[in-house]
């Protein structure tokens, strides 16, 4: 089985034991957080070197994405996972500081990369040598701190500073475009001096081919990674009700069983 | 006397500071840029106009103080405080991360400027807020010693740096974070001032003196932590405290004085803040500070009228 079907089926289990929401938004974002995590040094994360890789979260409704490829990384221990939404646990349903290898808090949209900004420009300062990746939503590229932060980004030319956007198209209640086009957000990069790609959000492949093409980068790179929301259970996909609706023990036994079948 | 500005200090103190600690990173929203010069000659890399985003420059500095380096974000009061609201709260105070702002336009300050440059709520806003440290230095050795005990800690430390000075000069071993300052003792009226309204404070108490009363004045520059001990004592011998502040009534510096003195019995509190309302009108810092009675007259008069020698 895929390292992404482990992850999905980590996902499932976690929001369906807890009646949590966002599984949707959780299950788009998996070869984006995976990839991210396939090519950092998890060493310097865990031990959390000042040198390290960064990651942000900035669509910290994912958490359960988030904590589910911790586990798998040898970041989060299977018991703390499994406290995930419990009352005193760590994990609650937004991205927390307060977890172990995490870097930020995020729930409210809009902050990571202008955090992510701040931590590339301190890095470079320092002259150390560790990037920093921040993940938003496309419905979060409707705040303004981004492109605050995009337009600071390209003119610092923060070559140690990468965007990769979970463009599963589809908000709270419905498609992104009804609310605000973000049409051409590749092209809106260019336009800000970052470097502006497109890839297939679920190939973990063209995630990484960008991101090893970019490390040595000397400006900020912008990737729209293509997704599709409830990505892996076909009838979460494109189905915006799963932005909110916790799967219920039949729903999630016909999801477990058809990730099983399909890797 | 220094005739130098807050502002000039606040550049001064950060270049001299910044030549000494490599972890000082400045931060400004398009202002203050020139006399800033000699810290970014000084001190390369550390020192970024990010022009018009508050809310950005904020959440950029926590991720400055991420990589442990200490932030110094600089602007316009309510722009950094009112519209960064957000960031201050989730991406500095949530998350325990020291910084530091420094903010002009104290109050109304931006007289000609109007409404949309005042800040006069900064007070009751940043209380809010857990892990705050709010300062209120007005001088310009107070802001200097002020920064250099606060700055590396791990609290987000407001310095509101007002246009005017009090023009009082302190020990600097007296200057203390979260320490007020007693000016005079007295025996049946506390004043506690804040800002730069130390200086007509000091000026009423001089004819409050001819009519009976023996004023005891603190000073404070730390609006949180406020020093309880020093204004619970005072006010339990003299029963009698009017709060002077730049700040709306509701919120500031007479609120958290109030709260330190719940257990004593039978005080009197009076308020000199600035009521329930914009302070609307272009004049000068001055003409606002004269039709808000934050005036040497003010104070006698407010006394006078609100309190009792005998009671």
């Amino acid at each position: 089985m895929s390292s992404a079907a482990e992850i999905r089926k980590r996902i499932l289990r976690i929001i369906h034991q807890s009646r949590a929401s966002h599984i949707g938004s959780s299950l788009s974002v998996v070869e984006i957080l995976n990839a991210i995590y396939s090519i950092v040094d998890l060493k310097k994360i865990l031990l959390q070197q000042n040198d390290r890789d960064r990651v942000i979260l900035s669509k910290g409704h994912a958490a359960a994405a988030l904590y589910a490829v911790l586990n798998h990384y040898g970041l989060m221990d299977d018991k703390t996972l499994d406290t995930y939404y419990q009352n005193n646990s760590v994990l609650g349903g937004h991205v927390s500081h307060s977890v172990n290898c995490v870097e930020h808090s995020t729930g409210a949209l809009g902050h990571g990369l202008a955090v992510g900004v701040g931590m590339a420009v301190g890095l470079r300062s320092k002259k150390l040598n560790g990037r920093v990746f921040v993940v938003t939503g496309d419905g979060e590229m409707h705040e303004g701190s981004n492109w605050e932060s995009l337009m600071l980004a390209g003119h610092l030319r923060l070559g140690n500073l990468c965007v990769l956007v979970d463009n599963n198209k589809l908000g709270g209640v419905g498609p992104t475009k009804n609310c605000c086009s973000l049409d051409s957000l590749s092209d809106k990069f260019k336009a800000f001096g970052i470097e502006g790609y497109n890839v297939d959000g679920h190939s973990e492949k063209e995630i990484t081919d960008i991101l090893h093409y970019t490390s040595k980068n000397d400006k900020p790179v912008g990737i729209v990674c293509h997704t599709v929301k409830g990505k892996g259970v076909s009838f979460m996909e494109h189905e915006n009700v799963w932005h909110y609706r916790p799967p219920d023990k039949e729903a999630y036994d016909m999801a477990i069983k058809e990730i099983e079948k399909e890797n | 006397m220094s005739n130098k500005s807050m502002r000039q200090q606040f550049a001064d103190t950060m270049l001299d500071i910044g030549q000494k600690d490599d972890q000082l990173v400045v931060l400004v929203g398009d202002i203050s840029h020139f006399i800033l010069q000699p810290f970014a000659k000084a001190c390369p890399g550390r020192y970024y106009n990010i022009g018009i985003c508050e809310p950005t420059i904020i959440s950029m500095a926590a991720g400055l103080s991420k990589v442990k380096m200490h932030p110094v974000i600089h602007t316009i009061a309510p722009f950094l405080l009112e519209r960064g609201f957000e960031q201050i709260k989730l991406d500095f105070c949530y998350q325990q991360l020291g910084g530091n702002i420094i903010t002009v336009g104290s109050a109304f300050d931006y007289s000609n400027l109007g409404c949309t440059h005042h800040c006069y709520g900064d007070f009751a806003l940043l209380k809010t807020l857990p892990r705050t440290q709010i300062l209120y230095p007005s001088s310009t050795s107070e802001f200097d010693i002020l920064f250099r005990q606060a700055y590396q800690n791990d609290f987000l430390t407001v310095y509101r740096l007002p246009s005017e000075s009090h023009d009082f000069h302190f020990k600097p071993a007296d200057i203390k974070l979260g320490k007020g300052i007693k000016i005079k003792e007295g025996n049946n009226l506390t004043i506690i001032v804040t800002g730069p309204h130390l200086k007509i404070a000091v000026a009423a108490e001089d004819s409050l003196k001819n009519s009976g009363w023996d004023t005891e004045i603190i000073y404070i520059h730390t609006i949180k932590p406020l020093d309880e001990e020093m204004v619970f004592n005072s006010i339990k011998k003299t029963k009698k405290v009017l709060v002077i502040e730049e700040h709306m009534q509701s919120g500031g510096l007479g609120d958290s004085v109030l709260r330190a003195i719940k257990d004593i019995n039978d005080f009197q509190f009076e308020s000199l803040a600035i009521p329930d309302m914009f302070v609307t009108g272009y004049g000068t810092y001055q003409d606002h500070c004269n039709t808000l009675g934050f005036t040497k007259d003010g104070i006698v008069s407010k006394i006078t009228t609100s309190f009792n020698k005998e009671s």
